[in-house]
């Protein structure tokens, strides 16, 4: 049997075809293995670090605020405002405003519709039907956005009387965030301590912005009506040979506050 | 990984075996030629020496035993042919070979591998069990119970 078996079985061969075809796959699926350079593992590796600091970079290119929209009512909100013009942060200032800005659904959309849709919003006409003050400042690290969104916001609030714009750089404001302030509020509460020093900055956070300019206004009056009253004296001094230089100190300041932020 | 040239000559001094194992195990030629890829390419990408052609053979055995086990359990093996087309496909020359082939082929797997290993390649009971990982007494139970099948479907002498 032994035989037998040794002669059946040696007949059986792998045909000529069958063993080609077996060399030809194999070579073939040791390709990509013997092609394979020595670098290619480092090449992979700076591929990765190039996407990687790409990546990063290009993170912090959309995620850096190049103009702030600071909007103020009594909510007080402010939009960062990338160089794509992109919105890419809404903060909320005093309890109301984190509340309206938890209510927005501003992000990533361009400034423009942001700001109509703020403007448009039932917390701000709400208050404008009110007789509040609107007031949108815009602050500006990059001049020509900052200018451009200025032009913006100062079209978008024309003709209504209870709103006003204006800009102001970063450096004028940079401590309002210390106080607990908006940059548009600190702004006012810079125009309003130039008169008196009554109120501190926590007890701003709580106004409506109506309620500061009336104080600013109640202040250049009661500026104005003593700065009268110092010519009057001077004026009947002069008879007797005195001459008076009155400017009024109020007056000099309410021009100051129309210019920039109207 | 080894050369072209040390592949093509495995290919040529081992394909006739590899095609046995293969007919032993499979009833078909797509998976035989599975079994070769699978088989060739292993051996082109083991980097270890081996220590002898000895044990090189008993490797290019070893490892196409467990291909063509491997390749039953799975769900991708091709469907079987009736064992007089595997024959046919292998091509033995003569009826009388194809009738040995036929009895082999018709014993349970388990006898198949060992009758194989012992009558044809030569090997010892011992060496079957270190290739197949089977105790040296379980295969002398699998060649005796087997040789007496074969014994009984050849209607032969049943030399040991």
């Amino acid at each position: 049997m032994r035989e037998e078996l040794r002669q059946a079985f040696d007949a059986v061969h792998a045909d000529e075809t069958l063993k080609a075809r077996t060399r030809a796959r194999v070579l073939q699926a040791m390709q990509p293995a013997r092609r394979a350079p020595r670098w290619a593992p480092a090449l992979a590796a700076a591929v990765c670090c190039v996407v990687a600091v790409a990546g990063v970079g290009g993170y912090r290119l959309y995620f850096t605020p190049t103009s702030v929209i600071s909007i103020d009512i009594n909510p007080s909100i402010e939009l960062d405002i990338n160089r794509f013009d992109k919105v890419i942060r809404v903060n909320g200032y005093n309890e109301d405003g984190v509340a309206f800005a938890d209510s927005l659904d501003v992000l990533y959309l361009d400034y423009s519709d942001a700001v109509d849709q703020i403007v448009a919003s039932e917390t701000v006409t709400d208050c404008l039907a009110r007789d509040e003050l609107l007031s949108i400042a815009v602050v500006q690290s990059n001049p020509k956005q900052g200018q451009e969104i200025y032009d913006y916001v100062s079209a978008c609030t024309d003709g209504n009387q209870n709103a006003l714009c204006c800009q102001v750089s970063q450096e004028e404001v940079s401590h309002a965030h210390d106080l607990g302030l908006s940059y548009g509020k600190y702004q006012a509460y810079l125009d309003l301590q130039q008169y008196t020093d009554d109120y501190p900055p926590e007890e701003i956070a709580g106004m409506t912005m109506r309620q500061i300019h009336q104080l600013i206004d109640d202040c250049q009056e009661e500026d104005h009506d003593t700065a009268q009253t110092a010519e009057t004296a001077e004026n009947s001094q002069s008879a007797s040979g005195h001459h008076g230089e009155g400017e009024g100190h109020g007056q000099g300041n309410q021009y100051r506050r129309q210019q920039d932020c109207d | 990984m080894r050369s072209e040239t040390e592949l093509t000559r495995a290919i040529e001094q081992y394909a006739d075996t590899v095609r046995r194992i293969c007919l032993v195990h499979l009833k078909n030629q797509a998976d035989t030629e599975d079994i070769f890829q699978n088989v060739f390419l292993k051996y082109a990408l083991r980097s270890a020496p081996f220590e002898g052609p000895e044990h090189e053979k008993a490797w290019i055995i070893r490892v196409t035993v467990n291909a063509c086990k491997d390749l039953l359990r799975s769900f991708f093996h091709s469907r079987t042919v009736p064992l007089e087309e595997a024959i046919r496909q292998a091509a033995p020359a003569t009826t009388e070979q194809r009738e040995v082939l036929l009895a082999v082929l018709a014993l349970p797997e388990k006898y198949r591998n060992v009758i194989y290993l012992h009558y044809y390649e030569g090997y010892s009971a011992p060496e079957i069990g270190a290739l197949l990982g089977k105790k040296p007494n379980t295969v002398y139970t699998l060649l005796t119970r087997g040789r007496q099948m074969l014994k009984t479907a050849l209607g032969g002498e049943a030399d040991a």
